[in-house]
């Protein structure tokens, strides 16, 4: 069977023995011109493996184009995390998969845009009856193109009007908010032609895909959902020899380690390299070694081929202490869950330690020996990856580095007051758009510690919100004089009957501390006041990971109600009748749809 | 064989395991539809390490049946 995937049968004992009453449901829907049903087994299982209780509702064979279009579609009815399409071309196009040589200029053309209709109308019909995320599986090259070797020279060949044709489709999708192209093409490669598809069950059942094949787009569909789900990682732990490079530092000295150009130490580089990509996408980096600290660190200054800088690490710990209690410390200080972090090491008795003391960290065995098969198993684990990469995430390497340097000014400053105003820290208040609708939609999928009601939202639920005229969407954004934090938090408002309740309420872990909470908080209870309403309700679902929060409304002015809500929620009320004048607090510059407050003499 | 076939059919098709025999097919299981067939002919082949052709599988429409093509095909192999 496909890496890592038990047999179907396996699949199913496994699920029937699992407990998944009290797991987090996952609903998925699966539009299809073809038959699919057997990835229903894989589906299920890696949402299990992933914490959730999966099921998978199959729309009509063939009724693609009826369910969405014509809003036929019972298996999109109720509340979907993801819909799934599956429109080959060997279903949606008789003329361009099996006619293609027969077909003169105009006829292509007006096929190719036939299907490009096609792609537009089901996109949007989708999303009219359902908020939840689009998985659209974008269209396989041919194996055996049909004008043989020439196909290959010509423009308007067949393997060039399937890559038009994807084009056209991932333009579609990137115009529908929540909506995603899946790399089908990409799963076909790692696969291989001849154990992607199944000939006999095409032609007995129209089931065009082996069971390895449903296994590796089952695989690549979760990387989405993951995303969506708040599961993706935000953190890799690194050990140092044998990973980093080859060999021990302590004891062959920096001369004597195996890293560069060429084999062995090519293929530590390559890792390496890796490594620094999921840095340049928003993924922090630290590490966690048993050497002397100075050897590693002379290592990383002075080593005239490492790709990993010093200034990618985030934090590190390199001593002699156990990993589980190093990698427990890495996570206070980088303010992330267990959950959040990956560790990577060679050795099977430090990754056996973590797994067996800290079971919420994921960990990525290397084998030992084997440096040419890192890089593969770090680019292909997909625990990072996430649907957007916003500016935030972009620039998340440059802001670990100011935050040094304001942890080096808060050790300067006389007392906490102080320290903020000498930080000349900035907010701004705005409504969610089409700019920041992705970064909204991101920390809801993201954000654990400080997050009042753990709701996680697409960007095809937070755009049905941002038009709702009973809802408002709010975000907050802070710099100081040491950089721009970007978009940092988020409030969900819906508006009735005289009151405001936050369904949402939540501030990345990297802004805590400096009483953006407050402010924030303080400007949404102004315009909720203004907007007319009488009283504020906030709310408190607890979770395993959002402890810290539970006495915020309480430490706000906000007073509990009575009624009983289970004990995991709590109903707060705050009246707005006597709400204090707007102030910047320690805040050198507010700005909010209110208005602008500075601080007096700036 | 056949009770490794039985297990396999059984647990396709979402039913105890004593509830399958030789003479459990379509007809006899509700569950068993053209679906499901195909499901458990990709499980078998999973479970016995084989490949079958499709006018194997096409002939394969009750428990017995697939044993019976199940042990000529290792006696081919052996």
């Amino acid at each position: 069977m496909s890496a890592g995937f038990p047999s179907l049968v396996e699949i199913e004992d496994l699920l029937a023995a699992a407990d998944t009453a009290a797991t987090e449901p996952l609903r998925l829907a699966v539009l299809r011109e073809v038959t699919v049903e057997p990835i229903d087994a894989y589906l299920r299982y890696l949402a299990n493996r992933d914490g959730m209780n999966g099921s998978v509702a199959f729309g009509g064979f063939g009724a693609l184009v009826q369910e969405a279009v014509g809003d036929a579609g019972a298996a999109l009815s109720g509340d979907l995390d993801a819909v799934l399409v599956f429109a080959p071309l060997i279903a949606i196009s008789k003329a361009l998969s099996s006619n293609f040589a027969a077909l003169d200029a105009q006829g292509l053309q007006d096929e190719v845009e036939r299907l490009k209709n096609l792609f537009e109308s089901v996109a949007a019909g989708i999303r009219r009856q359902s908020g939840a995320m689009i998985l659209w599986h974008g269209l396989e090259p041919p194996l055996y193109p049909s004008l043989g070797i020439l196909d290959a020279q010509k423009r308007d060949g067949q393997a060039a009007t399937v890559a038009d044709l994807n084009a056209a489709l991932r333009a579609t999708l990137q115009a529908v908010p929540g909506a995603y192209f899946v790399d089908t093409a990409a799963c076909l490669a790692r696969v291989g032609g001849s154990r992607f598809y199944d000939t006999r069950y095409w032609h007995l059942a129209r089931a065009p895909y082996t069971p390895v094949a449903l296994a590796e787009i089952a695989a690549e569909d979760f990387k989405f959902v993951r995303a969506l789900k708040g599961k993706a990682k935000k953190c890799l732990v690194l050990d140092c020899d044998n990973t980093l490079w080859g060999g021990i530092v302590g004891e062959e000295g920096m001369g004597g380690i195996m890293l560069g150009k060429d084999y062995p130490g090519s293929a530590y580089l390559e890792f390496q390299q890796e490594v620094v990509s999921l840095f340049h996408r928003g993924v922090m980096i630290a590490l966690c070694s048993k050497n002397n600290e100075e050897d590693v660190w002379e290592v990383f200054d002075r080593h005239p081929d490492m790709a990993l800088r010093r200034t990618h690490v985030a934090a590190s710990r390199i001593n002699w202490r156990d990993k589980a209690t190093n990698v427990r410390e890495l996570a206070e200080e980088l303010n992330i869950g267990l959950d959040s972090i990956v560790l990577a090491d060679d050795s099977e008795f430090e990754t056996g330690l973590v797994r067996d003391q800290l079971p919420e960290v994921e960990v990525l065995n290397l084998p030992r020996g084997r440096p040419v098969g890192y890089r593969n198993e770090l680019a292909s684990c997909g625990f990072f990856d996430l649907v957007t990469m916003t500016t935030e995430d972009r620039a998340r390497g440059a802001m670990y580095g100011a935050e040094s340097a304001r942890r080096h000014a808060r050790a300067q400053a006389p007392d906490l007051e102080n320290y903020y105003r000498s930080l000349e820290m900035t907010l701004e208040i705005g409504y969610a758009d089409e700019l920041s609708i992705p970064r909204v939609a991101q920390l809801t999928q993201k954000t654990n510690q400080f997050n009042l009601t753990t709701r996680r939202y697409g960007e095809g639920e937070i755009a049905g919100l941002v038009r709702s005229p009973q809802h408002d969407v709010l975000w907050v954004r802070a710099g100081d004089k040491l950089g721009d934090l970007g978009i940092v938090g988020a409030c969900i408002l819906e508006y009735g009957n005289g009151t405001v309740s936050i369904d949402t309420f939540l501030l990345s872990c990297r802004a805590l501390g400096r009483g953006i909470e407050q402010a924030f908080l303080s400007e949404i209870l102004q315009i909720s006041r203004a907007r007319d309403a009488r009283s504020v309700q906030g709310e408190y679902i607890r979770t395993a990971k959002n402890a810290q929060v539970d006495r915020f409304f309480v430490e706000n002015g906000f007073s509990e109600r009575g009624e009983a809500h289970g004990p995991d929620r709590h109903v707060f009320e705050r009246r707005l009748d006597a709400l204090p004048l707007r102030e910047h607090g320690h805040f050198a510059h507010v700005a909010s749809p209110l208005g602008v407050m500075t601080a007096r003499g700036m | 064989m056949t009770d490794k076939v039985c297990r396999v059919v059984a647990t396709i098709m979402g039913v105890p395991a004593g509830g399958v025999n030789e003479d459990s097919s379509p007809a006899s299981l509700p569950a068993w539809d053209s679906l499901r067939h195909m499901k458990l002919i990709l499980a078998i082949e999973e479970a016995f390490g084989l490949q079958l052709a499709d006018d194997e599988i096409v002939s394969m429409t009750n428990v017995r049946s697939i044993v019976a093509l199940l042990e000529r095909k290792r006696e081919v192999r052996a």
